[in-house]
């Protein structure tokens, strides 16, 4: 019968990785008003698993842990306690306010995520709204949101910077947040 | 017409309307008979043109649509796509197209005979994908004689063409290689847009004749393509990729003449077609893609000729077994198809033949299909012939449409295939007006329309942001119309032709023309012998108009159209005898260095030299 094992040429190998993955690290820096900005790249490609990040250390942890803040899944951002984990974590998107002058956390306006309300097919997460979509190239372009989210800790802010690594890959989210200051009663 | 079958094993040296072609009506016949049109490219036009490979061999072709992209060179006629032109090699079916595109530039061209193209739905004889028509490949002949012939050609872009042959006793063993850098259109990315590469090609062929009546032609063939590019997404995600194609073919065909009047043939012919395609991200391998594809087609054939009076009656048979094998598909495909088909070529009186032809292909997968066909052919004076014909075509879906499971998450989006697809289907109209008033002059106008349903598009049948879903279905419906007319003169010895394509298409769901057609292409050559100098200078181009493409880039869910922009491709070629045998060739492809990164990616402007042997 007629085989398929035909070929006589060399199996194809990819090259060897020369380059250090990029993903993991935190990054931190000050501001001019002192407070302090931290920045991580994720490796959130995963299209079922989630990363649990806790805002206060910058450390991913298990879903079972206390401390985590936000659940990381591609593009997707969610608040604990909204459509996943227990717990009462906030927030609220200034649009594109100032991500560098913003020392004071909002008094109002805080929330956290819901299931699908304007029937869209998706659920409405706060901090749903960071990207711009390009439907010819599926390319997600952040735009430049500014949030504050409130945690048991206290406030931070917090933006996108970038939806992929080093070497374009999707699902590596890099997001800088950092401690402000809790907003002034009045 | 008694000596049909004769004529066909002396064919020397003979005048284009005297000159044997096989595709038309799948009987050899001369030219000027047959009642459907055939272009032929013959072997001094291959020599001429300077092409290296079959894409550039037939771009400057008049109605040919030629165009490189990823997946490498495919043409289109008739404005129907790539996978609506059945491409044949001594009548049997090539294999190996990725996404319907058969890649011509894979194709050698040193071991070609002649070319011979029949443009319009030709399904009533060769089934399916001939719906915009047939390009045959004949291969070389053999010949008695020990004869060698050897070429050599380096150019910019560090290409290298070798090609060697030898021939005795009716066999025939030949092989070539080739490299080359590959080119770049916009140094300011790291995208290429020609690929760098190396291959080789090995073939032997030959013919015997055990008996008196009886011929053997055999021939085997093993080609290597190794083509690399970077290629880069929206991302910012870069590749090196590679794809690796080896073909192999092995045919035997028998022809019996029992007598003059009879002829009965037959082929075997097995193809094998593997492809690696490695796409290897920089700096990470969360994307790299490696693919190992094979796909192999069986193929038998039997026909019977006879004559009966003024009636050539073909009634043949043809199997069919085909399979292909992919990381890309749910799961290994593998289909059966058996074909009859009969035609009656009937010559009433002396200036008018009508041919009509039926085909029914029963096949495992999509069932059965029949293709009729007619044709009239009429020579109201001995210069001048009308030809017109109406016929069916249809294509089979492909594996890939059938079975494909592919995800590019990278780039949001998956497609899936569909199992319940049924054959395109399509009208064929063509009408032909050739005048020949001597051996100086030749012209030719020419008119068609094809009328094409339950082609199978892609649609999208789930969307999420990120994530979109695609699949194949059978729905659209699309006609091209267009004409052509082209004129050849002999004026001294020097030969002057040009040619004229329009083409009119309309995509009926989205209601705008079809992607990527020009309306208006011209193509002109001129070959000027200068025996004094034993020299002879050849120029051939095209002009090609605006090619429409859509897409959405602003997101509001509204294509917009975007016009390429017209251009010329002209090539120049000199070539000197030095001495009996032995000839020095000297040229300039594209040399108005036409072309863009972004829709037209042809080759810059290209100097070349080279010597060609023989002896």
């Amino acid at each position: 019968m007629l085989t398929f094992a035909f070929g006589c040429a060399a199996t194809l190998q990819p090259a060897p990785l020369d380059t250090a993955q990029d993903t993991g690290a935190l990054t931190s820096r000050t501001d001019d008003s002192g407070h302090t900005i931290q920045t991580t790249t994720l490796d959130a490609t995963d299209h079922e698993q989630w990363l649990y990040l806790d805002l206060s250390t910058g450390a991913l942890q298990d879903a079972t842990e206390p401390g985590w803040d936000l659940a990381v899944q591609r593009y997707t951002l969610a608040l604990r306690g909204g459509l996943i984990g227990e717990g009462d974590v906030l927030a609220v998107s200034l649009g594109e306010a100032d991500f560098d002058t913003l020392t004071e956390a909002p008094l109002s306006g805080y929330e956290t995520d819901r299931p699908d309300e304007d029937g869209d097919g998706t659920d409405e997460y706060v901090l749903g709204d960071w990207y711009d979509y390009a439907p010819d190239t599926h390319v997600l372009t952040p735009a430049g949101v500014t949030y504050v989210v409130a945690t048991p800790d206290g406030h931070h802010r917090l933006q996108i910077l970038d939806y992929y690594n080093a070497a374009g890959t999707s699902g590596h989210p890099t997001i800088q947040w950092g401690a402000i200051d809790a907003p002034a009663t009045e | 017409m008694m000596m049909l079958f004769s004529s066909v094993l002396l064919a020397s040296g003979p005048s284009a309307e005297d000159e044997i072609i096989v595709t038309g009506t799948r009987t050899p016949k001369p030219r000027g008979d047959s009642p459907i049109p055939v272009e032929v490219i013959d072997h001094d036009d291959i020599e001429a043109s300077g092409a290296e490979d079959l894409a550039e061999l037939l771009e400057d072709h008049p109605g040919i649509d030629l165009q490189r992209g990823m997946l490498g060179a495919s043409l289109r006629m008739q404005g129907l796509e790539p996978e609506h032109v059945l491409i044949t090699v001594d009548g049997n079916r090539l294999i190996g197209r990725r996404d319907g595109t058969l890649d011509l530039s894979r194709l050698p061209i040193s071991e070609i005979e002649r070319i011979e193209i029949v443009k319009g739905a030709s399904s009533a004889l060769y089934g399916s994908d001939a719906m915009g028509g047939v390009i045959n490949i004949v291969t070389r002949r053999t010949s008695e004689a020990l004869r060698g012939d050897g070429r050599v050609r380096y150019g910019s872009f560090n290409t290298t063409d070798a090609t060697a042959g030898l021939s005795a006793r009716g066999w025939r063993l030949a092989g070539g290689w080739h490299r080359t850098d590959g080119y770049d259109l916009d140094r300011s990315t790291l995208t290429t847009n020609g690929p760098a590469g190396q291959g080789f090609e090995v073939s032997a062929l030959g013919q015997e004749s055990p008996g008196d009546n009886l011929t053997l032609g055999l021939q085997a063939q093993y080609t290597r393509r190794n083509p690399q590019r970077i290629s880069a997404l929206d991302s910012g995600a870069v590749f090196d990729t590679q794809n690796l194609t080896e073909e192999a073919r092995l045919s035997v065909a028998p022809t019996l003449t029992p007598d003059s009047r009879t002829r009965l043939s037959g082929s075997a012919a097995l193809s094998l077609f593997r492809d690696q395609y490695l796409s290897d991200q920089r700096g990470a391998a969360d994307l790299d893609v490696y693919e190992d594809s094979r796909q192999r087609l069986a193929q038998l054939t039997a026909q019977a000729d006879r004559l009966y009076g003024s009636h050539l009656a073909s009634l043949g048979a043809e199997a069919m077994l085909e399979g292909y094998s992919s990381p890309r598909l749910s799961e290994d495909g593998s289909r059966q198809r058996l074909a009859v088909f009969a035609q009656d070529d009937w010559s009433p009186t002396g200036s008018l033949s009508v041919l009509p032809g039926l085909r029914l292909d029963a096949d495992s997968q999509f069932g059965r299909q029949l293709s009729p066909k007619v044709a009239v052919k009429w020579s109201p004076t001995p210069t001048l012939q009308l030809r017109s014909s109406y016929g069916r075509g249809f294509r089979a879906p492909s594996f890939r449409e059938l079975l494909l499971q592919f995800s590019n998450l990278g780039s949001g989006y998956q497609v899936t295939g569909n199992t319940d697809l049924t054959a395109e289907r399509s009208h064929g109209l063509n009408l032909e007006a050739a005048w020949s008033p001597g051996e100086r002059l030749q012209a030719h106008l020419s008119a068609y329309a094809n009328l094409i349903d339950d082609l199978i598009a892609i649609d999208l049948v789930g969307d999420q942001i990120g994530v979109s879903t695609y699949s194949y279905v059978n729905i659209g419906e699309a006609w091209t119309r267009g004409g052509e007319a082209s004129a050849s003169v002999r004026a001294w010895e020097a030969e002057l032709s040009a040619g004229y394509a329009l083409t009119d298409t309309h995509d009926v769901e989205s209601d705008r023309p079809l992607p990527g057609r020009a309306r208006h292409r011209g193509t002109a050559s001129a070959t000027v012998p200068l025996p004094r100098f034993s020299s002879a200078v050849t120029s051939r181009g095209r002009l090609v108009g605006a090619e429409p493409y859509y897409t959405d880039s602003n997101g509001d869910g509204v294509d917009e159209t975007i016009l390429t922009a017209p251009y010329a491709n002209i090539d120049l070629r000199a070539e000197r005898d030095l001495t009996e045998g032995l000839t020095v060739l000297f040229g300039v492809n594209n040399l108005l260095d036409a072309g863009d990164p972004a829709r037209q990616t042809i080759q810059p402007r290209q100097l070349y030299g080279g010597l060609s042997g023989t002896f």
